[in-house]
């Protein structure tokens, strides 16, 4: 449904994302894996159209989505890995401006948004305004506001960022129950447990550079690895992490 | 100890910062140049005023010493009330920035440093910034008026000093003393409502407190006027004019130079023999009520420094709890009228969401709200200078031009800053929530906006002066009269509110020589609206046919500026075109210094 071809991203002439290609299939949520700087949100904000790659294209349907950004965003749901919303807002009118942006039908939000903001438990704090939310309360209202206008294509960037260990649970359900509806999901993370038990796929992107693009049973097979953890350890770190931790302890006793 | 004095340091220097890095500034602006254009904006003025107004007055006008020392009364009172002013609006505009809020309690409250430590800080750095601000304010006239007012005579270099040292202290602690008064009203605010009382109203009595300083510093050339006359004939009325507290105070701080002058024994020339005389007894009899004030100045500014420190140090002896999500009521009743109102002005989703989005960020956001308080201020300066001399007629037909002018002068100084407040981006790293969202057409957007601008601006600023039209002309005449305003606003906003940009999200304005344009703008206002308000004298000396005409003439503009922006859109010059269909959010703002390029090769 969304393909990637060749996607390079240089600032300053260093390459930060280097000729990267994968796609999202309908039904299927795929992993993206990387550790710090290696490119991951660089790509998400190409998939999504923030920014332009410097060459390569992402194609929606067969078609670059340069071509028609805004029809291509009517399809698309985008969780950011910073949540800045704006603060003066309640929770309720920042979906309600959303909603509208998107051209939904008023009674639609009217029904929808309470019901959202309820089950994801911030029902009762929806007309609060925003800047006093905490981090977990605002990535809440970021979900809402991905799925509000039920996407065909949607990307998590670290999307269990402030969650709480129930709301984090519920996410990993519902990125399932999306998949099972026919959704194409991209779901970029940290945190190897949530990738291992949400994706069927993950892609592992190492200083730019795809590592790896298979099934999660695949890759623990080839590699001889039993948990993604191990497997990821492998492709992308170059030094013994239980060194390092030593290491930056000694640091840290240091006077 | 060492340590707790880095400490302290590193605090104030992080606390001075966030004075220029407040909200009002864009998180983009280089420091180095907002300080400059701060230094420039402070000091130009009083350089101006000095030089180029006052110099000639003094220099080649005021030969005689009595004559010069009751003239001067009136510019000494003006710069001790231009630095009160200015002072007073500084602490109102920097009002959420006075104390320690929950950002310090996030970046400073884990630190381990002493909460009282941080308090004193805080307090040092708005110190140093009010003294900064003060010395930039008022250091160049503290120099060049003390000598142009001596220019005539041979004063020893030991007066001269005394002068320009008692001119700087008396126009910077009048100037320490409104904004400690304010400081005073933020802190009892504080005390008496809590932080959730305050919380509730401090945006109100910003917007208040901006509004009403504007005004009178605006007016201030008008107030400043003939101060001797005033306050000969307002007895005791005087002695609550703070300004002329401070007023005692110099004049008590600098009276022995000035009888000194005096008894040099100069030559009087023949013509000013008379009113040198009457100077004379003016200012002698003025005397005995300066070192009265000059008492008052200075338990005034001792008592309210005192209590201003005393309650500012208690409200930020801990730092403020972070702000909590509460369960509020749903609000339904305000809900469901919000709800009536969208429904009946803009009944289609995208402009619904212009209009809005206008209206909290335009009440809730406090950059827009001082742009507009500001807007309001000027237009109420000019609504007062308009509406001099001016009493109630009671009837249409022999209203003013002038009057009738009122309206529209007042509706466009405030829509002008609504246009300004609304190129200011209400969040700019929000704003991928409109890159996300965006249907790629602006128009439907920005006629919510529009709506937004007429429902929230417009409409209670005309019905606020149809109340005054009302009793200066009568009910029937200040309705047909708020009808015409209302048609001559759709206009104006029709004109005004034109943006290349999407309103309040982008991060630049396109650039515009306003410095060059602003006096020919602010002169054809005055001309325009004088014309529509003798046309509409016109209109409404004679009947409803008239009243008709005018009524149509406007409407038809109003349809022929709708039309050409149509016919914009239909030609692809509109907001249709492929450039704008994709929302620009990452402009680069212009540069506020312009770069010569003199060392560039040619």
């Amino acid at each position: 449904m969304l393909e990637a071809h060749h996607l390079v991203k240089r600032f300053y002439g260093t390459a930060v994302v280097d000729d990267v290609s994968f796609a999202l299939r309908a039904g299927e949520i795929t992993g993206y894996l990387g550790p710090n700087g290696s490119g991951k949100t660089t790509t998400v904000r190409m998939l999504t159209g923030l920014i332009d790659p410097t060459s390569g294209s992402v194609t929606f349907r067969g078609t670059p989505i340069g071509d028609n950004l805004v029809e291509f965003r009517r399809h698309l749901g985008y969780v950011p890995e910073e949540p800045h919303l704006y603060p003066f807002l309640s929770g309720r009118e920042y979906l309600e401006l959303v909603g509208r942006l998107r051209e939904l039908p008023e009674r639609l939000l009217r029904d929808k948004i309470p019901a959202m903001l309820g089950s994801l438990g911030i029902g009762d704090a929806a007309e609060q305004s925003i800047s006093a939310y905490s981090k977990g309360m605002k990535q809440k209202v970021l979900i809402c506001a991905a799925l509000l206008h039920d996407p065909d294509v949607v990307i998590f960037d670290e999307p269990e960022s402030g969650l709480d260990v129930a709301t984090a649970l519920v996410l990993r359900h519902l990125v399932r129950a999306l998949a099972a509806r026919g959704k194409a999901i991209l779901y970029s993370s940290h945190i190897l447990e949530s990738v291992e038990k949400v994706c069927e796929k993950v892609i592992v992107l190492h200083r730019g550079r795809v590592a790896a693009d298979a099934s999660v049973q695949h890759l623990r097979t080839v590699m001889a690895r039993g948990s993604l953890e191990e497997v990821f350890s492998e492709l992308v770190l170059n030094e013994d992490p239980e060194r390092t931790a030593a290491d930056l302890a000694a640091l840290v006793s240091a006077r | 100890m060492a340590a707790s004095r880095t400490a302290l340091r590193l605090l104030r220097r992080h606390f001075l910062r966030r004075f220029l890095d407040n909200d009002l500034i864009s998180p983009n602006a280089d420091r180095h140049e907002v300080l400059v254009l701060l230094t420039a904006a402070l000091a130009v003025p009083g350089l101006f005023i000095t030089v180029v107004l006052l110099g000639s007055k003094y220099v080649i006008g005021i030969p005689t010493p009595a004559l010069t020392s009751v003239a001067a009364l009136d510019d000494k009172f003006l710069y001790i009330t231009a630095s009160m002013l200015v002072m007073a609006l500084m602490a109102a505009v920097q009002w959420d920035a006075l104390g320690l809020d929950e950002r310090d309690t996030a970046i400073l409250g884990t630190l381990p440093v002493d909460t009282r430590a941080i308090g004193r800080a805080k307090l040092t750095a708005l110190v140093m910034f009010v003294a900064a601000f003060a010395v930039m304010l008022n250091g160049v006239p503290s120099v060049l008026f003390p000598l142009l007012t001596v220019s005539h005579f041979h004063v020893n270099i030991v007066a001269v000093v005394r002068m320009i040292v008692v001119h700087a202290a008396v126009t910077m602690g009048a100037g320490a003393y409104a904004f400690l008064t304010i400081l005073l009203l933020r802190e009892l605010l504080r005390v008496l409502l809590g932080p959730r009382g305050f919380g509730r109203v401090a945006a109100l009595v910003q917007a208040v407190l901006v509004i009403a300083l504007g005004t009178t510093l605006l007016l201030l050339p008008a107030l400043a006027s003939n101060v001797p006359a005033k306050w000969l004939r307002g007895g005791d009325v005087w002695h609550t004019v703070p300004p002329a507290w401070f007023l005692g105070l110099y004049e008590a701080g600098t009276g022995q130079v000035t009888l000194t002058i005096r008894g040099l024994g100069l030559r009087i020339p023949a013509g000013l023999v008379v009113p040198e005389r009457q100077a004379v007894l003016l200012y002698d009899s003025l005397l005995p009520r300066f070192s009265e004030l000059a008492r008052v100045a200075t338990i005034m500014l001792c008592a309210t420094a005192c209590a201003a420190l005393v309650l500012y140090m208690w409200n930020n002896r801990r730092l403020p709890l972070p702000r909590v999500a509460q369960a509020r009521p749903s609000g339904q009743a305000r809900k469901r009228v919000a709800r009536l109102i969208a429904g009946a002005l803009v009944p289609s989703p995208v402009p619904r969401a212009g209009f809005f989005f206008t209206v909290q960020t335009l009440t809730r956001s406090a950059p827009h709200r001082i742009s507009i308080a500001g807007a309001c201020a000027v237009a109420i300066a000019a609504a007062i200078l308009l509406m001099h001399g001016i009493r109630a007629i009671g009837s249409a037909a022999a209203a003013p031009a002038r009057l009738l002018a009122l309206q529209t002068v007042v509706t466009v100084i405030v829509l002008a800053g609504v246009r300004q407040a609304l190129a200011i981006p209400a969040e700019l790293r929000a704003n991928w929530t409109f890159s996300m969202a965006w249907n790629g057409d602006m128009d439907p957007f920005v006629a919510g906006v529009k709506r937004a601008v007429i429902a929230a601006v417009v409409l209670p600023l005309l019905a606020a002066m149809a109340s005054l039209h009302a009793y200066m002309l009568g009910a029937r005449a200040a309705v047909e009269h708020a009808a015409v305003g209302a048609l001559i606003s759709l206009i104006v906003v029709e004109w005004l509110v034109r943006p290349d940009k999407l309103p309040l999200t982008c991060s630049a304005r396109p650039p515009g020589n306003l410095k060059a344009l602003g006096p020919i703008y602010v002169m054809l206002l005055f001309v325009v609206a004088y014309n529509v308000g003798r046309l509409e004298q016109w209109a409404l000396r004679d009947g409803m046919v008239r009243l008709a005409m005018l009524v149509g003439g406007l409407i038809l503009t109003y349809a022929g500026s709708r039309l050409s922006h149509l016919r914009r859109r239909l030609s692809g010059a509109g907001s249709r075109s492929p450039l704008l269909a994709r929302v620009e959010l990452d402009d680069l703002p212009d540069t506020p210094t312009q770069r010569l390029g003199l060392s560039e090769p040619v």
